[in-house]
């Protein structure tokens, strides 16, 4: 652990960087930048604002706002001014962001677009930032009043959503101290330098992304955020445009980079790093990323939202050596493989991976019961399995739970289930993971269904006002009756996928 | 003809509808959120093998794909290059 916040790191890199920017926007908007030191100063004067409109530190302030300068300055004041940012997921449906502010409690939302019916109940403001006119809410431009909070290392420090076993939120509670210590051990990891930019194409609102911005902030390194990131060439342009020096990605974007782009066409003669995390990303596709940028460092990288992001990382020396392995634990990070009655497994032995360390979040929000179900005896269960080899490095085999993994999000059958359900003339469904190849995978629904006139489209159309959209089965088929045990649990691992 | 497949895979993939009044020629996939980002993925998959073109690196923009009359323009000037 540093001692040192993520928000304390900031600022002291602020002073002793003011100059050089700290996130540069780039993509459909016009391109704009923003200095270490103005960022700053619209840091601490959103927290006078805050702090002035009569909040208090470890409330909850909702952030539904895409990757840009104001979500930064929204996160960051949060910060500042010793409330909980939650950042909402932008692709959500309102219904899906009502359950989150409201199991939050968010005391306030910040967004351009807050689409939940229950957001009503709670002020929402509008900030904007321009190098002119400065920071303005509700197009009111602040005063000069500028405040920081003392914290405990300990305290609160972000709440993030993830789809859990049933729709009902999950809300991962992160400590100041969870977080330092997690973003200290991924920037040994990446050896990030002051001054290097790095191109962000993930959400600031899931954990990957998430840390992303505070290792790159707190290194005073230069983000360049890029939006949108449907066009994959845009990537490489904004690489090249940015002489960037690093990049993260899941495996369905680096599926794209390889499917759908000519890196031969592009100078990445600055590209020295980049990180993969969000699954496994088959051996075939390493191997062709390696040879196309033969120069690049890749480090695989491997973790959970459960504990601040990162959990191991393969250096990039040992790629080759060890390939197919998610690597050693990063610092401050214990790790252990463990059979069914918690001991041990012998190497090349498989059991489910359990971290302990000061990463590992204070809990689940407000959810006990399900916190117990997953820390016990000090330790956090992740539900993936593995195998550790005779050196300690990690490889994982499989997930212990049935979440699917879309794209870069996780998505829990259930949550899918439920919606499904609630269509007039579903009598029984079942959601599992398909490989797609885009994405990774995909989600199917096998269907018993009473009235014969619901077909494929009013089905995926009532998802759709439900549902986040890559969250919509891709596929759907009728069948009679769904695969079962004795007991009548439905059996999904015999579910066949469909073939086309 | 390939306006009307497109419509069509676009209505059916993306608005989950068979009313074609739902969907404008000049509507912005983006802007009025009918596609997400990897949508665009998809929607690339889908004219390299109904059209038969081959979408180069520099193409993959939005004034190329973000609408359908955008992709039928995009489409016509390929086949006849």
């Amino acid at each position: 652990m540093t001692g040192e916040s993520l928000i304390q790191q900031f600022l002291r890199v602020s002073e002793a960087r003011p100059e050089q920017y700290a996130l540069l926007e780039t993509g459909s908007r016009t391109d704009r930048g923003i200095r270490y030191g103005e960022l700053a100063r619209a840091v601490r004067r959103f927290a006078g604002w805050l702090k002035r409109s009569g909040l208090a530190p470890g409330e909850r302030v909702g952030i539904h706002l895409p990757n840009s300068v104001e979500y930064v300055i929204a996160y960051y004041g949060a910060w500042s001014a010793g409330m909980v940012p939650v950042a909402l997921n932008t692709q959500a449906t309102s219904h899906e962001l009502a359950g989150w502010i409201e199991h939050s409690g968010c005391s306030l939302l910040v967004g351009d677009d807050i689409k939940s019916t229950s957001a009503k109940a709670v002020p929402a403001i509008r900030i904007s930032w321009g190098a002119k006119q400065g920071l303005t809410v509700d197009q009111r431009p602040l005063g000069c009043e500028e405040y920081q909070q003392q914290l405990p290392e300990d305290a609160v420090a972000a709440l993030i959503y993830t789809s859990g076993t049933t729709g009902a939120p999950k809300g991962i509670t992160l400590g100041h101290d969870n977080l330092a210590s997690n973003i200290a051990g991924v920037r040994e990891s990446l050896s990030i330098q002051p001054g290097d930019r790095f191109l962000c194409v993930l959400p600031f609102y899931y954990s990957f992304g998430n840390s992303i911005l505070h290792s790159h902030l707190s290194a005073g390194a230069t983000l360049v955020m890029l939006d949108p990131a449907g066009y994959p060439s845009r990537i490489l342009d904004a690489l090249e445009q940015h002489a960037c020096h690093g990049f993260a990605g899941v495996p369905s974007l680096y599926l794209s980079l390889l499917k759908k782009t000519d890196f031969s066409k592009y100078d990445l003669g600055n590209l020295r790093y980049l990180t993969q995390a969000g699954g496994p990303l088959a051996v075939e596709f390493i191997q062709d990323l390696l040879h196309r940028l033969p120069s690049v460092k890749l480090h695989v990288m491997y973790g959970q939202t459960e504990c601040s992001a990162r959990i191991a990382c393969l250096p990039p020396e040992k790629l080759q050596q060890k390939m197919g392995s998610v690597g050693l634990p990063i610092a401050g990070l214990e790790l252990e493989v463990v059979d069914a009655d918690g001991q041990s497994c012998a190497p090349g032995v498989a059991g489910e991976i359990r971290v302990r360390g000061s990463s590992v979040m204070k809990g689940y929000w407000r959810d006990p019961e399900r916190t117990r179900e997953v820390i016990r005896d000090g330790w956090l269960h992740t539900g993936d399995r593995g195998y550790l080899d005779e050196e300690g490095y990690l490889y994982i085999v499989g997930r212990q739970s049935e979440m699917l993994k879309i794209a870069e999000n996780r998505v829990s059958p259930y949550e899918i289930e439920e919606v499904l359900l609630e269509i007039p003339g579903v009598d029984e469904c079942a959601v599992v993971g398909c490989e797609h190849p885009l994405l990774g995978q995909a989600a199917h629904a096998a269907i018993v269904r009473s009235d014969p006139g619901l077909n494929e489209l009013n089905i995926k159309k009532h998802c759709k006002q439900r549902l986040a959209f890559y969250k919509i089965p891709k596929t759907i088929r009728f069948v009679d009756a769904l695969p079962k045990t004795s007991s009548g649990k439905i059996k999904r691992s015999e579910i066949p996928c469909p073939s086309t | 003809m390939i306006k009307q497949k497109l419509r069509q895979y676009i209505l059916e993939n993306f608005l989950f509808s068979d009313n074609p009044d739902d969907l404008g020629d000049d509507d912005s996939f983006m802007e009025k959120e009918i596609i997400d980002s990897t949508g665009v993925l998809e929607v690339i998959e889908f004219l390299e093998e109904e059209a038969g073109i081959q979408v180069e690196d520099e193409e993959m923009i939005p004034e190329n794909l973000d609408s359908v009359n955008r992709i039928v323009q995009f489409v016509e000037a390929k086949q006849q290059a």
